[in-house]
């Protein structure tokens, strides 16, 4: 112990003072024994000495030396590859929390003072490793540890102690994962869990289908099995068409991924999905991965084309004669007869019918809407008329006052589809309209081409449905003058998505063909028309010049999704040199991705990264400088991931860490050794013990003690 | 203001009137020569209008137009109905006419008010050379395209003794001409007074008389 602070001018100071004041006590007490008097002066000079001591206040320190435990942050895994439960119920995680809890590294850590993480794809404090945690994702172990080691704190750790299966989901080679822990100066401690061995688990990776084959057009079906430790056995695999199973095959597993193909016949016209699955397995993993579909497009043999016309009138019974006359081309037609919605069969024997009889818009190369209003149909065929068209169907809405804005499109599914802008307020137009074909176009072309000339000299019609506008991307093929305005949207054509729509919007084309005014031209000019439009809509997909290619219609969310984009022109010839985009529009919002071109002639691939669980549309648009070379579409499913279920342990990350930062690895079963390894020597900290004597209570005490005995004798003895 | 106000519902009513007219189908009459009573059984159609009206969703008028056979007004007409108890006979013109009409897609309904038969099939024939008057089989969508008349045509009038029959002349699978025969249709449509018909009659030759407008309007 030493006296640190030294006041010495003060104790003189002190000290004449106290001198003094003796000097006058002795003085007062005179009157008094001499026994009585020297008692009083001893306890007057103690009373001085401590208040001079406590004005002093000196300090007196003491260099002691202190021992504590060691600080250790334990970082334990709860990504789904640890926490999600295999058949047998026993979870790595579950493996490893005992040995935390009360196991060989519950006895290792009962000497360190340990600060708890759980980690993800990131790390999260805890007070104590919770039994059953909330499973994380994947777990993207260079970004979790170095969360833990780099957070300020009073006192560093001394070693970090990971407690995982090593499969690490950010992809990062294990590597530059231990690379970037060893800036940090902590030794990593990793104990593995689980086994480095292929979890068993049966999956279908790829399943490719043509996109469109023909009906009862055989095709080839085939499907990538991979059935990861579970090599010795023999696969059943089923197809099924929609609901019905098509076909089955037995497959021997083996240590690859393995082909199976299967020759199908093409069924029911339509998008029919076929669908390969694999019986779970008792000892798998996951069964979530035990099947894959594609979805394919079925055309008819022969074109069918559904009509639903609203009521009976010149308009459709011409039109429908028409329809009946061309040759490959199979019409059902759905004709209402009364308010609201009596339907009848009006295509063969009339005969009543439901509107939903008409069935799947898939099964029809196109699909014609005819003064009928939205309500007619229902809801359900309306919003899949929409992707029915963005799909590749087409559709064409006809004049009538129950058609366009009139008929309550201008808020339905279709309104989208339709190359047309609507509005509810949108009505009729009644003033004699004049035609005539526009220069630009695929149909104006047609029209031109089938040699009637003069439009604009054709019996009037009287009058025809407003509308609010054409759609941006839309084309007008056919115009019109009335009631002194020109350039009125007459007939009108566009694309949505992979499909086509057409918008005529008069009713009464049936005067060409049959009015006081009609002759063998204008006869001409009726059937050049509609032989024209129908056959632009029927027209087969074959023509795009745009084909999205996707290999697949289901994914896994956070893995990579491939698209192909093939640009052809109308002699099939690669296109180079074309910008394609591709929208993706899925749960997440909408986002554009440009596609690069690759080694092959005039296809094009995008590549990214697929998001949340959910239906994702995908629409490929080609552009050459400023001529739009046309669009595709898909549909593809995200689903949950199983990857980190299937996930084998992989020790060789938890090795490199280690080696990387001057840890060590040890397997589960080897935790006990971990109390050789990590440094557990209690801290050693020297530190001084200060000491102020007068500022105690005691001290306080003492002083009071003597001030009191003073004072009684004196009063006692009688002295001033 | 007033005045502006006024104008403009007016305006907005006449734009309502030909909105409404535009969509309207042109039922007709025929008027032909040879001496026969075309105007027979007025009250016929303006009924078979009105119950049309009211049972399907046709958009036609109240009334029917008059057209002579050898008019071109008449090709603006959807439907034309004949009818009369004495001779009919056509011009050449008018036969050129009428056939151009019916074979370009138009749709003729004659109705043997008794009397008429004779001089309809000898007209016919000149229209049609190379057609035949067929009677139809009671399978045929004129029977069923509404209403349901498995037995053929109802009978309203009893003329000639025996059951009804329905011709028709057949162009490219499409009757363009009906003939009614021996049941009288159009005494059926008449009001209920001006024969006494029972009502369940009157209803059958209306239901009839509507199918063949649906037919007429959908084939």
């Amino acid at each position: 112990m030493s006296v640190v602070e030294s006041h010495l001018p003060l104790a003189v100071a002190a000290a004449v003072i106290a001198g003094a004041a003796l000097y006058l006590c002795w003085l007062r007490t005179r009157a008094i024994p001499m026994v009585r008097r020297l008692a009083l002066l001893a306890l007057r000079t103690l009373l001085f000495a401590t208040i001079i001591f406590a004005i002093l206040n000196p300090r007196f320190d003491r260099p002691r030396e202190l021992q504590e435990p060691p600080l250790v942050a334990v970082a334990v895994d709860v990504s789904r590859s640890m926490t999600d439960l295999p058949p047998d119920g026993e979870s790595r995680y579950s493996t490893a929390f005992a040995a935390v809890d009360s196991g060989d590294l519950a006895t290792v850590m009962g000497e360190a003072r340990v600060e708890s993480y759980l980690i993800s794809d990131g790390a999260e404090s805890v007070d104590d490793v919770p039994p059953e945690p909330e499973g994380g994702s994947h777990a993207d172990l260079r970004r979790s540890l170095s969360e833990i080691l780099r957070r300020p704190c009073p006192q560093e750790p001394v070693a970090c102690v990971l407690i995982s299966d090593g499969a690490d989901g950010s992809h990062r080679p294990p590597a530059r994962v231990a690379q970037a822990l060893r800036g940090y100066g902590v030794p990593v401690y990793c104990i593995g869990v689980g086994s480095p061995e292929p979890v068993p688990d049966i999956s279908i990776p790829g399943l490719v289908a043509p996109r469109t084959v023909t009906e009862g057009e055989q095709f080839e079906l085939r499907a990538l099995v991979d059935a990861a430790g579970l090599e010795d056995e023999v696969v059943e695999l089923s197809v099924t068409e929609g609901e019905r199973q098509v076909a089955t095959r037995r497959l021997e597993a083996g240590h690859r991924e393995r082909p199976a193909r299967f020759q199908l016949t093409a069924g029911t016209p339509g998008y029919q999905r076929y669908t390969v699955t694999a019986p779970p397995h008792q000892s798998e993993v996951t069964a979530a991965n035990n099947r894959r579909s594609v979805l394919v497009r079925i055309e008819p043999a022969e074109a069918r084309l559904l009509l639903i016309e609203g009521r009976p009138r010149r308009e459709y019974a011409f039109l429908r004669r028409l329809l009946l006359r061309i040759e490959d081309l199979e019409t059902k037609i759905l004709l209402r007869k009364a308010d609201p919605a009596e339907f009848w069969f009006d295509h063969e024997a009339p005969r009543r019918a439901d509107i939903d009889e008409a069935g799947d818009p898939g099964r029809y190369r196109a699909v014609i809407l005819s003064n009928i209003e939205a309500e007619a149909l229902g809801g359900g065929l309306a919003s899949r008329l929409s992707d029915y068209v963005f799909e590749g169907g087409a559709l064409a809405m006809l004049g009538g006052p129950s058609s366009f804005g009139g008929g309550g499109w201008a808020d339905s599914p279709v309104a989208t589809a339709l190359p047309v802008r609507m509005s509810a307020a949108d009505g009729l137009l009644a003033d004699a309209v004049a035609v005539q074909v526009t220069e630009a176009g695929e149909l104006p072309t047609a029209l031109r081409d089938s040699g009637v000339q003069a439009w604009h000299r054709l019996p009037l019609l009287e009058g025809m449905n407003r509308i609010a506008g054409v759609a941006s991307d839309a084309q007008v093929a056919v115009k019109g003058t009335a009631g002194g305005q020109s350039d009125l949207p007459v007939v009108i054509t566009g694309r949505h998505g992979a499909g086509r729509t057409l918008a005529v919007t008069v009713d009464d084309t049936w005067r060409w063909r049959q009015s006081p005014p009609a002759d063998e031209h204008s006869r001409a000019a009726w059937e050049a028309f509609w032989t024209a439009a129908v056959g632009w809509l029927i027209a087969p997909r074959e023509e795009r010049e745009v084909i999205l290619e996707v290999g697949r219609d289901t994914w896994e969310s956070g893995g990579a999704v491939r698209a192909d984009v093939h640009v052809i022109d109308e002699e099939m010839e690669p296109i180079e040199g074309a910008n394609v985009t591709l929208t993706v529009v899925g749960p997440e919002g909408e986002r554009e991705i440009e596609a690069d071109r690759t080694p092959d002639a005039g296809i094009y691939g995008a590549t990214w990264r697929a998001g949340e669980p959910g239906t994702v549309r995908l629409t490929a648009s080609a552009r050459r400088g400023s001529e739009d070379l046309g669009q595709d579409t898909r549909t593809i499913e995200i689903i949950e991931s199983v990857e980190e279920l299937t996930r084998p342990a992989q020790p060789e990350v938890l090795r490199a860490i280690a080696e990387e930062t001057g840890g060590a690895y040890l397997p589960l079963e080897r935790a006990a050794e971990l109390r050789e390894l990590l440094p557990l020597e209690p801290e050693r900290h020297e530190r001084t013990i200060v000491l102020r004597p007068a500022r105690t209570t005691g001290f306080f005490l003492l002083v009071v003690l003597i001030a009191g005995a003073d004072w009684l004798l004196r009063r006692r003895w009688s002295v001033g | 203001m007033q005045r502006r106000l006024t104008a403009t519902i007016l305006v907005c009513a006449l734009a309502m009137c030909i909105s409404a007219a535009v969509s309207e189908e042109r039922i007709g009459r025929l008027k032909y020569g040879g001496g026969g009573d075309w105007y027979a059984n007025p009250t016929s159609l303006p009924n078979l209008l009105r119950f049309a009206r009211e049972h399907t969703n046709l958009r036609i008028p109240e009334q029917e137009e008059t057209v002579k056979a050898g008019s071109r007004e008449l090709h603006a007409f959807a439907y034309v109905h004949a009818t009369g108890h004495g001779r009919i006979a056509f011009n050449a013109a008018e036969r050129a006419n009428l056939r151009e009409y019916l074979l370009g897609g138009g749709f003729l309904h004659v109705d043997d008010n008794y009397g008429l038969d004779e001089y309809f099939r000898e007209e016919v024939a000149r229209l049609f050379p190379d057609k035949e008057l067929i009677e139809l089989p009671f399978s045929h969508p004129i029977y069923h395209c509404l209403f349901e008349f498995p037995n053929g045509l109802p009978k309203v009038h009893e003329h000639h003794g025996g059951p009804p029959h329905g011709y028709g002349i057949v162009h490219e699978g499409r009757v363009v001409l009906f003939y009614s025969f021996n049941t009288d249709l159009g005494n059926g449509w008449e009001d209920q007074e001006v024969h006494g018909n029972p009502e369940e009659i009157r209803q059958q030759a209306l239901r009839m008389g509507t199918n063949l407008l649906v037919y007429a309007l959908s084939r």
